[in-house]
């Protein structure tokens, strides 16, 4: 059954090696088909021409596109590209194939957690299809999916392994850094909020989710400020931007004092963001918000 | 009525904008009283030595501006409350009755000081104080400015000063006036300020107006940011215990939709303000009670 629109369904499916993408795939591109959902293929071409000739006449709605370029020119390309795939009022299924995927497995790992961070809201359905007994492709579908497609079942999965809240994704793979400013106290953050205003609006954020971004830096720069304790070096802010999502990144210097235990420091900027985390090392700490529009 | 708290960081901020509200009072036909630190003549004091402005150096020439460092006002009135109300009374008289339509009345930060540990009493007194201007400027076409300068003044100073003069405060950033019944601050409310804010916010609780009310409206339309340090002052300020007459809630109104969201957090994660049995002491204009 189509899931209500605006919502995401991110699944996987294992099939048969003897059966392939086509048979296992094809009662979904189905199902979708007859429910007026937009079907995208991102296949092999033995793949796409199996199921297109399966579906004849309607396998003529079925937009194929090349697998080998979904991930440039950098991983957050394929969030772009499926964003770019939302048609208004429909639903659309996209069906991809890990086989047929040019991609390093560290980024194929940050995709497949991000699809379920920053594209939640959107009328998706993004089935991830692998043969059963692939190394390590098996193994990596099964951690990455919360739900699987179990013929016509969609069942959760117990293997699934939540994106962690301490991540050790580069931000780098985020894209190149659009502000970098070192701040020293807390009368610095009002200039820094401009800038990051500025950045906030390029990256497509407005009104109440743009304010929420802005507030959540600045929350980041005052958390840093008070984790540097008596340190009188600088903390920096880094953020990059692709697509109406806005990565931060605030590093205070110095080892954490550890919050206690019934504290979540993180609480407020939670609220504030997609997520946020901190992630710490031996000289500094660095708190990461991840902003979406 | 004008009575304006001007908060600065430094000296060299504060000589500006103390420099221009008394170059406009000038300018609008005011005898302006100046009271400072500076114990030279008026040739060399920074307002009216090279550096400030031709009409002022005119000023003091035909006694529109006059001088009084802060030594000589103690002397004068023999350093008490009632000693200052009635030099300030008399210099309101002197300059009414050499012709001037009105009287504009400017000090310096006073370096006062007050201890940390225990400000009820010097508060009051500095309250008291400020209050004797108000009383003036009810019957006299009169417009004061204080300063406050903030590397000049320790925190307790800064706590009083500002909670004495909530009524109307420029400070670094935001500001705040009375107006409609409502208390309206504006511009950035943010952790560098929450500390001066919270206690003005403390000031307008405690007068709430002349008319009898319960409650304190405050009207945040022009609070462009506000953060965690803000928010959590007004629930701090709101829950303190106060003197009797002072307002018994906060009304919130002109919140944005993430304000809202801030306090609705604060809510949750530092609990309730009250228990379900007692008014809540900060409310949200529009939301339920």
């Amino acid at each position: 059954m189509t899931p209500a629109a605006g919502a995401l369904e991110h699944r996987g499916l294992l099939h048969d090696s003897s059966d392939g993408v086509a048979a296992a795939a094809l009662p979904t591109v189905r199902a979708a088909l007859a429910a007026g959902d937009a079907v995208v293929l991102l296949v092999d071409r033995r793949t796409a021409h199996e199921i297109r000739a399966a579906l004849e006449p309607d396998g003529n709605d079925l937009v194929v596109a090349a697998p080998t370029e979904a991930f440039r020119p950098d991983p957050t390309g394929f969030l772009h590209l499926l964003r770019t795939w939302v048609v208004p009022g429909r639903r659309t299924l996209v069906l991809g194939q890990y086989s047929a995927l040019d991609v390093d497995p560290d980024d194929h790992a940050f995709v497949e957690d991000a699809i379920d961070l920053v594209l939640a809201d959107l009328p998706l359905t993004v089935l991830c299809t692998c043969a059963r007994d692939a190394d390590p492709g098996a193994d990596r579908l099964r951690r990455h999916h919360r739900l699987l497609q179990d013929g016509d079942a969609v069942v959760a999965n117990p293997d699934h392994q939540p994106c962690p809240d301490r991540s050790p994704v580069r931000s780098a793979l985020w894209g190149p850094a659009v502000l970098r400013a070192d701040f020293r106290d807390l009368a610095d953050l009002r200039d820094l909020r401009v800038r990051v205003a500025a950045v906030t609006a390029d990256a497509g954020l407005a009104g109440e989710t743009a304010d929420a971004a802005v507030l959540a830096v600045h929350e980041a720069a005052v958390m840093a400020c008070a984790m540097r304790g008596d340190t009188a070096a600088d903390c920096t802010v880094e953020i990059r931007t692709v697509d109406r999502t806005m990565f931060t990144e605030v590093t205070a210097p110095g080892v954490s004092v550890p919050a206690p235990p019934d504290d979540d420091p993180l609480a407020v900027l939670r609220l504030l963001s997609r997520t946020a985390s901190v992630e710490g090392a031996d000289s500094e700490q660095r708190i990461r918000v991840l902003s979406t529009g | 009525m004008s009575h304006t708290l001007l908060v600065a960081a430094t000296d060299h901020a504060q000589h500006a904008g103390a420099a221009a509200w008394v170059d406009h009072e000038l300018a609008a036909g005011a005898k302006v009283y100046y009271k400072g630190w500076a114990a030279v003549s008026p040739e060399t004091h920074w307002l009216t030595g090279h550096e400030g402005s031709r009409r002022a150096r005119a000023a003091v020439g035909s006694g529109q501006l006059e001088f009084l460092d802060f030594p000589t006002v103690i002397e004068l009135c023999g350093g008490t409350t009632e000693g200052l109300w009635r030099l300030q009374a008399d210099e309101v008289e002197r300059g009414l009755d050499e012709g001037w339509g009105r009287i504009a009345m400017a000090q310096e930060s006073p370096h006062r000081p007050m201890s940390d540990g225990d400000d009820g009493d010097e508060a009051a007194e500095l309250a008291a104080q400020e209050s004797g201007y108000d009383r003036l400027a009810e019957r006299r076409p009169l417009r004061v400015l204080c300063q406050l300068t903030l590397d000049e003044e320790n925190p307790a100073a800064v706590r009083a000063t500002t909670t004495a003069h909530h009524r109307d405060i420029v400070d670094v950033g935001w500001s705040a006036r009375v107006e409609a019944g409502r208390w309206c601050p504006a511009g950035v409310l943010d952790v560098a300020v929450a500390g001066r804010f919270a206690a003005a916010l403390r000031g307008a609780l405690r007068d709430p107006g002349p008319a009898i009310s319960p409650e304190l409206h405050v009207d945040l339309t022009e609070v462009g940011f506000l953060d965690v340090a803000a928010a959590r002052a007004f629930r701090d300020v709101a829950v303190e215990r106060r003197p009797p007459g002072a307002a018994l809630r906060i009304v919130l109104h002109g919140t944005g939709p993430v304000t809202r969201r801030l306090l609705g957090a604060l809510e949750t994660f530092e609990g309730p303000l009250t228990t379900t049995a007692e008014p809540a002491p900060l409310v949200v204009a529009g939301t339920a009670p």
